[in-house]
């Protein structure tokens, strides 16, 4: 090797040293931002309740809007990119779901998940189908329309992913549903925990009316938060049972895709599919439970030690909701999907009230 | 311009690779928020102490 090779080959290394440090402090910096935020969330909330006797807003609120206003201001300068690295919203949503297993009974989760399953399998074929019809009549393109069926239908951006993967999606379809379901969500979360008070519905009717509604598990247990501890568990269990339909979903999408559409029937996906799209975490969420109907946590122990935890975990997850939204792929959408998504929730919401009421109350 | 068969299998690649870096997170969360249960539960019965 002449010494000039070695020399280039020297410059190499150092300048990818250098660009994996810069990496690290970058990743470091990002976490570093959105613990001070999830933490100036939680002293505004406590603080307005000190100033004024009661909370001006939710953490869920704070956390989001902290969120979104340091998301503009990132943007503007040009670094959302580069300081994304621990903008992770369904890392920390996962684990405080997790957490959040452990404050639950198990009884008291079986028998909210089944009622949640039969909940889920009815709103989520009859508004699948529904936005499917809806996208067709607006003469959307196919795979957006099946894009959109599945992330309004079932669980959000997961839904959607997993349905793009099935049906081979365009990238910039996915980015622009991804973008629709939290621009929706939002608003529900603020609006829907404040309508559920007002129209007088239980906690665990407003838990499942939540649960069965808006799209983004995220914003699911903002919105629950918001209600009352009782209706944030009731809507967690229910969003869960949405999102373990998940790899079913997925599955029959992508076997639809391949026999009707395409007409490539020795194409056909594998049942193995069904495990590769099942969300882990609810196997995490499960054993929890189990961990404290067994009885290794009292009552207190979940309410002192894994309750703030869990909190501290969903706060870091609703800021980084707020941080993550790209505001400028929204409006590319164009102006149809947006109204059929529209039309969609809004046919959600009434049936996942009426379908609430029916089993929960 | 790709050929539309090569574009399709890279967005395929593309929507794969974040598919798994999702299910590695659902990993990752049900380790971490498992462990932290777990050293609560150390906590209560003895062995660990804060």
């Amino acid at each position: 090797m002449s010494a000039a090779q070695t020399q280039n080959g020297g410059r190499d290394s150092l300048a990818h040293r250098s660009a994996s440090i810069a990496t690290l402090l970058l990743g470091g910096f990002s976490f570093l931002l959105v613990i001070a935020l999830a933490l100036l969330a939680h002293r505004l909330t406590r603080g307005s309740k000190l100033w004024l006797g009661r909370e001006l807003l939710e953490y869920p609120l704070w956390a989001v809007s902290l969120g979104l206003l340091c998301n503009l201001a990132i943007a503007a300068t040009g670094a959302r990119e580069r300081l994304s690295a621990a903008f992770r919203t369904e890392f920390f949503l996962k684990t405080g779901l997790v957490l959040m297993g452990a404050t639950i009974n198990f009884a008291d989760l079986l028998k909210i998940g089944m009622k949640g399953m039969v909940q889920a399998v009815v709103v989520v074929t009859a508004i699948f189908f529904f936005t499917w019809f809806l996208a067709g009549r607006f003469k959307l393109d196919e795979k957006l329309r099946a894009l959109m069926a599945a992330s309004v239908s079932i669980c959000g951006v997961s839904a959607a992913i997993a349905a793009a993967g099935a049906v081979l999606a365009k990238k910039e379809h996915l980015t622009y549903v991804a973008t629709m379901v939290i621009v929706f969500a939002l608003p529900l979360m603020l609006i829907q925990p404040y309508a559920a008070k007002a129209i007088g519905l239980s906690p665990d009717v407003a838990g499942a009316w939540i649960g069965g509604n808006i799209d983004t598990t995220a914003a699911v247990v903002g919105a629950g938060a918001i209600h009352s501890e009782a209706a944030m568990q009731v809507a967690s269990v229910v969003k869960i049972s949405q999102n373990a339909l998940i790899g079913f979903a997925a599955f029959f999408l992508a076997l639809y895709w391949v026999v009707v559409v395409e007409r490539q029937p020795d194409r056909r996906p594998h049942p193995k599919e069904i495990w590769t799209r099942f969300p882990k975490f609810v196997l995490g969420f499960l054993i929890a439970s189990l961990i404290t109907t067994l009885g290794f946590l009292s009552p207190e122990q979940v309410k002192s030690a894994i309750a703030p935890l869990r909190n501290w975990f969903l706060t870091a997850a609703f800021v980084c909701i707020g941080l993550e939204l790209a505001f400028g792929e929204f409006f590319r959408v164009g102006f149809k999907p947006v109204v059929v998504y529209f039309l969609a929730t809004v046919a959600n919401t009434v049936l996942a009230l009426a379908v609430a009421w029916l089993l929960f109350a | 311009m790709l050929p539309r068969e090569e574009a399709g299998g890279i967005v395929r690649r593309c929507q794969e690779a974040r598919s798994v870096s999702r299910m590695n997170e659902d990993w990752l969360a049900v380790i971490v928020g498992l462990s932290l249960v777990g050293l609560v539960v150390l906590r209560v019965i003895g062995p660990v102490s804060w």
